[in-house]
């Protein structure tokens, strides 16, 4: 593969938008998106 | 659908494989790509690169369809336009149709989230119709399970993908991985990809839990995994994210070139 550009250390910004574990620690479901 | 199940027995799970995003459950670890790891990125690049009318093909079921939904939104952010979004099982294997619905609507660029044997058919189609190099196409599945191989260079050259790990980083852990990997399956042993690297790198993570727990009890692994944890495997710096339990890492964006 040619390697075209690299983005380092990238996070989960789609989920951390909706889950935070530290502050409900008991949560257990999915998060689904909607677009309009 | 497995979750339920999970945590009705109380179970560690690791899950490995890009998905859809969204997941947020105690006893769930993931180190596989989610849409803002490599959708974004791909789309970015196509909208900046080829244009701004897009054409979208995805696997039909939840993976699919959620991540066409995170395309239309990355899409709709950048100033861009989805033209169509059609969804194919993962057995399907004519494509005749689309490419002549492509045709007509004449996107700048494709954007593949098939998942599936069948729909490496799509490519090859694509290319006998004399498209490949025209329309260029960004993927977010294409080389998982080394798609590339079955195909011709003529059919896959210039695919571009978003992945965590890819064979050629030049970095000095993956250097004595890809050592020992070799001396031990041989040097003609396919290309390791995103997937696979992806299963080696979670039970990385699980070990370093274990290691910091001094234990598999499982309450005492989660309060291990979710302190910041970070392994520094093959594919750089792994983080699991304390808040979401999913993975801050690299993401390199890169074209496939000669069936690799």
């Amino acid at each position: 593969m040619n390697l075209l550009e690299t983005f380092p250390q990238r996070k989960p910004a789609d989920t951390a938008a909706v889950c935070d574990l530290k502050k409900s620690p008991r949560e257990a479901k999915q998060y689904i998106i909607k677009v309009n | 659908v497995i979750r339920p199940v999970l945590d009705k027995y109380k179970t560690l799970y690791f899950y490995d494989m890009p998905y859809e995003g969204g997941v947020c459950d105690r006893n769930i670890f993931i180190d596989g790509l989610t849409p803002a790891h490599n959708t974004e990125l791909l789309v970015s690049h196509g909208l900046k690169n080829w244009g701004k009318k897009v054409y979208t093909l995805a696997a039909d079921y939840n993976y699919g369809q959620i991540t066409a939904d995170w395309v239309k939104k990355y899409v709709k952010d950048g100033g861009g336009e989805v033209l169509g979004t059609e969804f194919f099982p993962l057995d399907a294997t004519n494509f005749g149709s689309t490419i002549s619905k492509i045709q007509a609507a004449k996107p700048d660029w494709i954007m593949t989230v098939l998942v599936g044997g069948g729909p490496i058919s799509f490519y090859r189609q694509f290319h006998a119709a004399g498209l490949s190099g025209k329309i260029p196409i960004a993927s977010t599945t294409f080389g998982g399970a080394n798609d590339q191989l079955v195909l011709t260079p003529e059919e896959s050259d210039g695919i571009v993908v978003a992945y965590n790990y890819i064979e050629s980083l030049d970095n000095q852990v993956n250097a004595e991985f890809l050592k020992k990997f070799r001396a031990k399956y041989g040097a003609d042993y396919p290309p390791i990809s995103d997937l696979t690297m992806s299963s080696y790198q979670g039970m990385l993570l699980w070990a370093a839990g274990v290691k910091k727990a001094g234990s598999i009890d499982r309450d005492k692994m989660i309060d291990a995994l979710q302190s910041g944890i970070s392994i520094d495997g093959p594919s750089g710096k792994v983080t699991l994210d304390p808040a979401t339990h999913h993975s801050i890492f690299d993401v390199h964006l890169a074209a496939f070139k000669d069936k690799r």
